[in-house]
């Protein structure tokens, strides 16, 4: 039985229309396909790197995976169930720099999130405090969020979402903008979350990610699959997509 | 139900948390009160109650003026307070996180505004207990029942215009007609100020058609005049009315744009 299940997902953004196009056609809507009659199917669980051009649908994908983002067509199955936004079962983690209140601290900000899924106060504090030595997070727990580095928010984001404790997490280019001994520390908490049978998507553009972390590639162009495997298997067609030499 | 009622705690807990993290934000919020309170205390003493016999039944201008500006409060949290808390949380981009979370689009509208509701009980509280020491009649506090009905059914029909404005707001942005709109109308044409019979005749069937007009003249009458149950009614009829005609269409219009801002993807976008 597959974890993820995607069978004809369409997606299309309309195109926002200049002056003077608004004055001279205001009726003519213009579309960009982004998910073109896409389908995919992971089998078992481990780190899927899912990597393509600036535009090519990564980010679309994981929010329409994550139920926020409807699909035009299509349907999203999770253990052979059609999906709908459960965070249980499927968490996505993006953009660190927001999703949290700027004013509350680190430790605020995870109560708040903990007390949305678990109405126990006690199990709540306990699982925050396991999370946070976890995390590495211990000695910012009094800072305001606003205040934190690039690389503590990346963990606290990681953090929240393990509140949750989902089968699968998605990640959106979350080692951008952090310094390379923070990415590290990212890389090995991959690791450990695949060790502990976690299914792992993460959308990224950086080869050294692509090559030492994954499971599997899956690249995508232009809303399709270009192809799907090793990083043996799928090299070839990284470096004619990326122009790489 | 009890993780449901906890949730609705919990957002209550993290708004205080915010605001009081502005340090004196609140006390100074406080304080202008008795600036807007003694304001009207010494103008009201220039008003002669013999020209406008309308308000005679109050006996006083100024405690007639004061319970207007404290439901106006009311008015104010409930027709921006969900567009305002829907805004924020999109451009702190809390708003997707927290619908990952689980919470249903509606509980968070409706929770992130339980604190500025809270909060504004709280000032209308400090409203009527100055006014009750600085007016020479004043209040029926055996029946502040009655007011606290009239309170009640005032939230349940306001926040409907909130809810709808928060609709707009998602799938807008910006620029929020409905509550610019229903906030000028109600504040000019409910009473606030003046007693509704002043405007000409066809201007007082505007105020007939807004709650806050039936929600002051019922708050008014339980705190000012001694009546019974039978002298609200038709204010409380009223607000049921409004209620029941603007919560579905409310309702309907918010979980419209909730679905097309999924479909577009502009859940986030400001």
């Amino acid at each position: 039985m597959p974890v993820i299940e995607l069978r004809n997902i369409c997606k299309r953004f309309e195109i926002k229309k200049g002056r003077t196009e608004l004055i001279l056609h205001p009726f003519r809507k213009r579309y960009k396909e982004v998910l073109n009659d896409f389908s995919l199917s992971l089998k078992n669980s481990g780190i899927y790197s899912l990597t393509g051009p600036n535009g090519s649908g990564k980010t679309t994908l994981l929010r329409i995976i994550s139920g926020i983002l409807y699909p035009d067509s299509g349907e999203v199955l999770i253990d052979n169930v059609a999906f709908r936004l459960n965070p249980n079962k499927v968490f996505l983690i993006a953009e660190s720099d927001k999703g949290f209140f700027p004013r509350l601290t680190l430790w605020q900000n995870l109560r708040f999130f903990g007390s949305l899924i678990n109405k126990d106060r006690k199990i709540v504090n306990d699982k925050i405090e396991i999370i946070l030595n976890d995390f590495e997070l211990t000695k910012e727990k009094d800072t305001r969020f606003q205040e934190l580095s690039s690389g503590t928010k990346q963990r606290l984001a990681i953090a929240r979402a393990m509140l949750f404790d989902p089968d699968i997490l998605l990640f959106d280019e979350i080692t951008k903008g952090i310094d390379i001994k923070q990415q590290h520390y990212v890389y090995s908490l991959l690791k450990k979350l695949r060790k502990a049978g976690k299914t792992i998507i993460f959308a990224t553009h950086l080869i050294n990610e692509i090559r030492d972390l994954s499971d599997q590639i899956i690249l995508i162009n232009q809303g399709r699959i270009v192809s799907i495997g090793s990083f043996e298997e799928t090299e070839k067609d990284i470096k004619r997509i990326f122009e790489i030499e | 139900m009890r993780h449901k009622i906890l949730k609705a705690i919990n957002f209550v807990i993290k708004d205080f948390l915010i605001e009081s993290s502005y340090g004196f934000n609140a006390v100074m919020q406080t304080l202008g009160i008795f600036f807007s309170v003694f304001t009207f205390y010494f103008l009201s003493k220039i008003i002669d109650l013999s020209q406008t016999p309308e308000l005679i039944k109050y006996k006083e201008y100024f405690p007639y003026v004061i319970t207007g500006i404290a439901l106006s409060n009311y008015l104010s949290v409930a027709t921006r307070g969900f567009s305002q808390r829907i805004r924020e949380s999109q451009l702190t981009g809390t708003l997707e996180s927290v619908l990952i979370c689980g919470v249903k689009p509606g509980e968070f509208l409706i929770f992130s505004t339980l604190y500025d509701f809270l909060f504004s009980t709280l000032r209308i509280f400090v409203y009527l207990i100055i006014t009750f020491f600085f007016s020479s009649g004043g209040f029926y506090l055996g029946q502040l029942h009655y007011s606290m009905l009239i309170l009640s059914l005032s939230i349940i029909a306001f926040s409907s215009m909130g809810v709808l404005s928060a609709g707009f707001v998602l799938m807008f942005k910006r620029g929020d007609p409905v509550a610019i709109i229903y906030s000028a109308l109600s504040y000019l044409f409910s009473g606030v100020y003046f007693p509704v019979s002043l405007l000409p005749k066809p201007l007082q069937f505007v105020s007939k058609i807004l709650p806050m007009t039936h929600a002051l003249e019922g708050l008014r009458k339980s705190l000012l005049t001694e009546i019974n149950i039978s002298d609200i009614m038709p204010q409380c009829l009223a607000l049921i009315i409004f209620s029941l005609i603007l919560w579905p269409l409310s309702v309907f219009t918010f979980s419209r744009a909730v679905k097309r801002a999924k479909f577009d993807g502009s859940l986030s976008h400001f």
